[in-house]
C-alpha cells in the first residue's frame, strides 16, 4: 500500500527574504527582492538587475564550521545549506550522532550548475599553472551533487543522497522524486529542494539570448512582471528552497508539525516535438502533465483552489494559462486563483521550483494567497481567458484546500505537484 | 570597505551652497566645481558630490584606521553620466560609489561587496531598533550584537561572545537615517 | 585677543549650526564639534568660513583637517592671527 506523504519542515533563502518567517512576511507584503547590480552594468549586461538572497557573513557561522568556510565560494552551496539545515531543524529533526547515519532519511537536492565562482577561481589558477593551489574543496564545491553531499554530511543521512538537474523544474522534480521514494516505502524522510548559484556567469547566457528585460535597470523592483502587458522577459534570480517530506505515520509518531500533504504529481517531457523545442514547451506535454498529476492525486480539475504557476514574465505566460484551462476544464470566472512568485523573486532558475513550493505550501497551511506584483496592467490575452479577479493583486485571506504547483524548464521538461491542506 | 551617507534634501536645497564660491573652493576641486556648475541642477549636483565624499571618507577611514579629519578637498570625485555611480580617489586608492537620488533624499554608499541597506524616513531609530532590524531581516535570530564605536568613531557590530566585529556604516541627517552592512555576495 | 574672547566669539559662530543644544552649556576647549554639538560636516565648513570672516584670517586645507574641537579651532585662530 502506498504511504501518505506530508511536509514537516521548510527552509528558504530567497532574494526577498532569508528564513521561513521572513519569507512568509515578504510574501504577504509583496516585497520585491530584485536589485540593481553595478557589476552587471560594468560587464555590459542588457539586464543589470537580478535577485540574490541577502546574507550577512556572520550568518554562515550558524551553518558551517570554520574549516568548511575556508575557501567557500559557491553561492549555491551557501543557499542550499542554509535552507536545507533550516528545514531539517524546522521539522524538529536532529542530526545523526555516533558512527551510523540515519538509514531512513535521504536527500534529493538539485541544482542547475554549482559553484560557478569557485570554478572560475580554479580556472584562473589552473591556467596560471598553479593547480596545486586549488585547495582541497574545489571538487566538492563544484560537482553538481556538491549540495546534497554537503547536506548529507551535515545531517548524517543514510538513505539515498543525490542531486537531480533538470533546469527550471529541478526543485519541483526533487520534491516529486522524494515523494515517490517515501510513498513506495523506501525512505521515511526525504529532504528535498534545490539551489541555484547567482551572478554574471550563470545569468550571462540568458542575457545573450535576449530573454531578460533591459529597460528596468533604474527601477529594479518593477522589472519582474509576470502576466503583465508590459512584461519583456524574466529577471534572473538565485537562492534555494527546501522541504522535509515525511511518511505520515512517522510524522504522527514524532508529533511533528504538518504543513500540508503532497497528494501526487507528474513529471514528463514534450520530447522537443510538436510545438516543443529546447527552450519552448510542447503544449500537449504540459497539459498531459497537469492531467496526470490530477489523476494520480485522485482529484478532478474542479478540486483545485489555487495555482502557483511557472509564469516567468515572458510571452509564454498566456500560453501557460491556456494550458491550465484546457487541462482543468475551467475558464473565466470558474478558473482557480493563480499567482506567480517571480514578480517578487525573479526567476530563480534551478532554485525556482523549490522556493515556489515553499511559498505554495505556506499559502495552503496559513490560508492566504500572496499578491501578484507588477501586473496592474494584465496582459490582454490573459484577460480574454480568465477573469481579472482570478489574479489577486492584493494579499487575500482564503482557505486553500488544494493547490497545484507547476514548473517548466529548458529541455522541454515539465513538473506539476499537488498540495493539500492537512487536517488531522 | 564600507561607508554611507544620507542627505535630507529638504534641509539642504535652500542653502544655495553652489552660489557660495568660498564654500565651493574649500570643499571641491576645480574639476568637480566645473562639473557642478555645468549640471542641470547645480545645487543637487553639489550635494551628490558631497555625499560621495562623505561615504568614501568613512570607508577610507575604516580601511586605514585613520583618526577623524575634515578634508573633503582630498577626495577627488567623478560622477558617471547615469548619476547613479561614481568613483573617488584619495591617497592613491579608488572607491566605487553608488547613489540613490529622489525628491526626498540623497543616499550614497561604497562597498566592495553588495550591501544590505535600510533607510528610515521621518523616524530616528534607536540602536536597539537598528540591531533588531539587522537580526530580523538577515535571519540572525540567535545573535546578540552591540553597536560599538572605536576610538576613531568608526562603528561596528560586535558579538560579545565571539568578539567578532562586523563592519557597519550609519548616517543620519534631518528626517532620515540610513545604514548599510556588507553581504557575502560579491 | 584673549583666549576667552576667541572662545566666546567662536561660540556665537557655531550656535546656529548646533543640533545638540545641551552641548553648548559646557562650551570649552575639548568640546567636539561633531560628537558634542552634532554639527554636521557640511556645516563645519560653514563654521570655518564664518571664522575666516570674524577673525579676518584664511584657514588653509591643512589647518582645516585638524579642526575637530573648540580647542583645535582656537589654536588655529591664534596661529593665524600671529602669522597675519
Amino acid at each position: 500500500m502506498n504511504k501518505r506523504v506530508v511536509i514537516t519542515g521548510m527552509g528558504v533563502a530567497a532574494p526577498n527574504a532569508v528564513g521561513l518567517a521572513n519569507f512568509e512576511a515578504a510574501l504577504k507584503n509583496g516585497s520585491s527582492g530584485i536589485r540593481f547590480f553595478p557589476e552587471l552594468e560594468k560587464l555590459n549586461f542588457t539586464c543589470q538587475v537580478g535577485g540574490k538572497p541577502q546574507i550577512l557573513e556572520e550568518l554562515l557561522d550558524n551553518y558551517f564550521t570554520p574549516l568548511q568556510l575556508k575557501g567557500l565560494n559557491s553561492s549555491g552551496i551557501v543557499y542550499g545549506v542554509i535552507s536545507g539545515t533550516d528545514a531539517w531543524i524546522d521539522a524538529g529533526l536532529e542530526t545523526a550522532n555516533g558512527n551510523s547515519p540515519d538509514w531512513d532519511s535521504g536527500i534529493i537536492f538539485g541544482t542547475g550548475i554549482l559553484g560557478v565562482d569557485k570554478f572560475r577561481e580554479a580556472i584562473h589558477l589552473i591556467d596560471a599553472g598553479k593547480t596545486r593551489r586549488l585547495g582541497s574543496t574545489s571538487v566538492v564545491q563544484t560537482m553538481a551533487s556538491g549540495i546534497s553531499a554537503y547536506l548529507g554530511g551535515m545531517l548524517g543521512c543514510g538513505n539515498q543522497v543525490t542531486s537531480n538537474s533538470s533546469a527550471c523544474i529541478t526543485g519541483t522534480e526533487a520534491l516529486l522524486m522524494g515523494f515517490d521514494r517515501i510513498r513506495s516505502g523506501r525512505a521515511k524522510r526525504m529532504l528535498v529542494g534545490s539551489c541555484g548559484d547567482h551572478g554574471p556567469y550563470v545569468w550571462g547566457g540568458f542575457d545573450a539570448m535576449r530573454i531578460l528585460p533591459g529597460k528596468y535597470n533604474d527601477r529594479p523592483e518593477e522589472a519582474s512582471r509576470p502576466m503583465s502587458a508590459s512584461a519583456t522577459g524574466f529577471v534572473p534570480g538565485s537562492g534555494a528552497g527546501a522541504l522535509v517530506l515525511e511518511d505520515l505515520d512517522s510524522a504522527i509518531e514524532r508529533g511533528a508539525n504538518i504543513y500540508a500533504e503532497v497528494l501526487g504529481g507528474e513529471i514528463n517531457s514534450g520530447g522537443q516535438r510538436g510545438d516543443g523545442s529546447m527552450t519552448a514547451a510542447n503544449n500537449e506535454a504540459v497539459e498531459r502533465c497537469i492531467k496526470v498529476a490530477l489523476e494520480n492525486s485522485n482529484i478532478s480539475g474542479s478540486a483545485i483552489d489555487a495555482i502557483n504557476g511557472h509564469l516567468t514574465a515572458t510571452n509564454r505566460d498566456s500560453t501557460e494559462i491556456r494550458n491550465w484551462i484546457n487541462s482543468l476544464g475551467r475558464k473565466r470566472d470558474n478558473f482557480p486563483y493563480i499567482n506567480s512568485l517571480k514578480g517578487m523573486t525573479g526567476h530563480c532558475l534551478s532554485a525556482s521550483g523549490s522556493i515556489e513550493c515553499v511559498a505554495s505550501v505556506l499559502q495552503v497551511k496559513n490560508d492566504f494567497l500572496f499578491p501578484n506584483i507588477n501586473c496592474e496592467d494584465l496582459h490582454p490575452e490573459i484577460l480574454q481567458l480568465i477573469d481579472e479577479d482570478r489574479i489577486p493583486r492584493q494579499k487575500m485571506n482564503a482557505k486553500i484546500n488544494i493547490l497545484a504547483k507547476a514548473s517548466f524548464g529548458f529541455g522541454d521538461v515539465n513538473a506539476v505537484a499537488i498540495f493539500k491542506k492537512y487536517i488531522a | 570597505m564600507i561607508g554611507n551617507d544620507i542627505i535630507d534634501v529638504r534641509l539642504i536645497l535652500s542653502e544655495r551652497k553652489s552660489e557660495n564660491q568660498r564654500f565651493m573652493a574649500k570643499v571641491f576641486t576645480e574639476e568637480e566645481r566645473s562639473m557642478i556648475e555645468k549640471a542641470d541642477d547645480p545645487e543637487t549636483s553639489l550635494w551628490l558630490f558631497w555625499s560621495i565624499k562623505e561615504a568614501a571618507y568613512k570607508a577610507h577611514q575604516r580601511n586605514f584606521d585613520l583618526s577623524r579629519t575634515l578634508n573633503p578637498f582630498s577626495f577627488k570625485c567623478k560622477l558617471k553620466a547615469s548619476g547613479k555611480e561614481g568613483t573617488v580617489e584619495v591617497d592613491g586608492f579608488t572607491y566605487d560609489v553608488q547613489l540613490e537620488l529622489n525628491s526626498e533624499y540623497i543616499h550614497c554608499h561604497t562597498s566592495s561587496q553588495t550591501v544590505f541597506k535600510k533607510i528610515y524616513r521621518k523616524y530616528k531609530p534607536t540602536k536597539e531598533e537598528i540591531l533588531k532590524e539587522i537580526c530580523t531581516s538577515l535571519d540572525l535570530k540567535s545573535r546578540n550584537f552591540r553597536i560599538e564605536k572605536d576610538s576613531n568613531g568608526i562603528p561596528s557590530l560586535v558579538d560579545p561572545h565571539t568578539t567578532k566585529k562586523l563592519p557597519f556604516s550609519l548616517s543620519h541627517h534631518g528626517n532620515f537615517t540610513a545604514f548599510v552592512i556588507p553581504l557575502i555576495n560579491s | 585677543m584673549s583666549e576667552k574672547e576667541i572662545i566666546d566669539r567662536l561660540k556665537k559662530i557655531v550656535e546656529p549650526y548646533v543640533q545638540r543644544v545641551e552641548g553648548l552649556q559646557n562650551f570649552q576647549e575639548n568640546t567636539d564639534f561633531l560628537n558634542d554639538l552634532e554639527i554636521n560636516s557640511a556645516n563645519l565648513v560653514d563654521v570655518v568660513l564664518d571664522v575666516e570672516d570674524e577673525f579676518d584670517i584664511e584657514i588653509d586645507n591643512d589647518s582645516l583637517e585638524g579642526m575637530l574641537t573648540v580647542g583645535d579651532a582656537k589654536s588655529i585662530i591664534q596661529n593665524k592671527i600671529k602669522a597675519g
